[in-house]
């Protein structure tokens, strides 16, 4: 098999690409909040796993057992891919983040418009109850239900598109779609 | 085969069996929610829920629309899974921080329900040797919050040697029973089953390898053919030297002792055999055996 648990390689690399994520929400200190997602885990034994372009994280007594029967395709909690020095997160990631959401771009949608970005569609300036935005000059934006439920996250539009105010980027509904494809 | 072949094969062993609608059901996942928040929040959508009585935080339900396209679905708050599917990961019964096994484990709702009951501690190691079925596992542990798992895309035959596990899982690949597809009884004849009841007892044998010493092993199938159920923990006890225990379960009948002229080791009547007009499940069996 040629999948094999990688080690912690590539951490500095990852590092920098998930801090600019971070960045790209609007955060002020990313570095901080990289810390307290990510690398405080690392410290307390958790190791950051490399499977060809996935990013885990997972406690080290899971990697040790999981290395030594090989053949692993999935392990821990799934941060995201990481492939031409380009990070994208996964669900799990972007849960966590969204605790800091106080420090980050967000919008808070009404349930109508909620239901339409969990099924792709782009978010309509009319669904949005609350918009936080932490820096201007920051792109992209948490997306959360009334209920205050991360379900994803998107781009600020061009100006040009008026009624669209954010491009889905990303959103749970994702679960579903990925299967649908591998049928 | 015909029909009425299999159903003489049920009667000569105690199930007189009829056609049954299985009711639709859900898992409330704790690791994310509550169980009242669950209700609380799929009641007001006009879904009815009924609690089952043999499983904790699990619904029979209601619904004018699919419960697996819903944002509480998404976040990971409750899984659709049948009832009696349930029973194998309570019969297992992992506690915290142990290092437990599911060894034929796509698509994935009793290794989600393993991390449930091991509080997301410990290790557990699901195993699917399909690259499909096994990809919708990970789908499905990343979906429901687990953090202790991890999916070996292999053969569960060919996992490493060593008596490492203190609680494993063995709800095996079997022929299944005349509720799990259309056509059942015209899709199965003896060979097949008898095909089946090898490849088990190779699977048991080596969840009884990888079991440490005083270690449990729940095995389970969805089929109703004593070749794939009684016989499989008659083997166990008889040739690897296993001991059965009690379930636990008030639900279904004890296994069966005798079939075709064959005896089965007295201990295998601790196994539970749930015939579905009796239970409302789909067909099922599960046994309790301990590594002595």
């Amino acid at each position: 098999m040629k999948k094999e648990v990688e080690g912690k390689a590539s951490l500095n690399a990852i590092k920098k690409s998930v801090i600019q994520f971070i960045k790209n929400f609007g955060a002020d200190n990313p570095e901080r909040i990289f810390q307290e997602m990510l690398e405080s885990k690392i410290n307390e034994g958790k190791g950051l796993v490399i499977l060809n372009e996935e990013i885990f994280i997972a406690p080290e007594d899971l990697v040790s057992f999981a290395t030594l029967l090989r053949d692993v395709l999935y392990l821990g909690v799934r941060v995201g891919s990481f492939k031409n020095d380009r990070f994208r997160c996964a669900y799990p990631f972007l849960n966590e983040l969204s605790i800091f959401k106080d420090e980050l771009n967000y919008v808070v949608l009404n349930d109508k418009a909620a239901w339409l970005f969990l099924c792709g569609r782009d978010v309509m300036r009319r669904g949005i109850v609350k918009m936080h935005t932490s820096s201007k000059t920051a792109q992209l934006y948490l997306i959360f239900n009334s209920t205050l439920e991360c379900l994803g996250y998107g781009r600020i539009a061009d100006n040009a598109k008026k009624d669209v105010i954010i491009i889905n980027n990303f959103d749970l509904g994702d679960f579903l779609r990925r299967e649908r494809v591998k049928k | 085969m015909d029909q009425s072949f299999f159903l003489k094969r049920y009667k000569s062993i105690g199930g007189d069996i009829q056609d049954i609608q299985l009711r639709k059901t859900l898992r409330v996942n704790t690791l994310k929610i509550s169980t009242s928040e669950v209700k609380r929040r799929l009641e007001e959508k006009g879904v009815s829920l009924e609690e089952i009585p043999f499983v904790k935080n699990a619904f029979y339900y209601e619904s004018r629309f699919s419960l697996g396209a819903t944002p509480e679905y998404l976040l990971g708050y409750y899984y659709l899974q049948e009832a009696a599917s349930m029973i194998p990961a309570v019969v297992l019964n992992p506690s915290p921080g142990e290092v437990v096994l599911d060894m034929c484990a796509a698509p994935g709702s009793k290794s989600t329900q393993l991390c449930e009951l091991m509080n997301n501690t410990g290790v557990l190691i699901a195993v699917e040797k399909n690259r499909k079925r096994a990809e919708a596992l990970s789908n499905n542990l990343e979906r429901t919050g687990c953090r202790n798992a991890a999916v070996l895309l292999k053969d569960a035959l060919e996992i490493e040697a060593g008596e490492r596990f203190d609680r494993i899982l063995l709800d095996a690949p079997c022929s299944g029973n005349y509720l799990s597809e259309p056509n059942w009884f015209v899709k199965r004849n003896i060979a097949g089953i008898l095909k089946n009841s090898e490849m088990q007892k190779r699977l048991i044998e080596k969840a009884f390898k990888l079991l440490k010493r005083g270690g449990t092993i729940v095995y389970s199938t969805c089929s109703l053919e004593p070749e794939e159920d009684e016989e499989i923990v008659d083997y166990a006890i008889r040739v690897l030297g296993m001991q059965a225990e009690q379930t636990g379960l008030e639900i279904g009948v004890q296994a069966v002792l005798e079939f075709n002229g064959r005896e089965y080791e007295k201990s295998v009547s601790l196994a539970r055999r749930l015939w579905p007009h009796l239970t409302g499940t789909q067909g099922f069996f599960i046994a309790k055996l301990k590594k002595g």
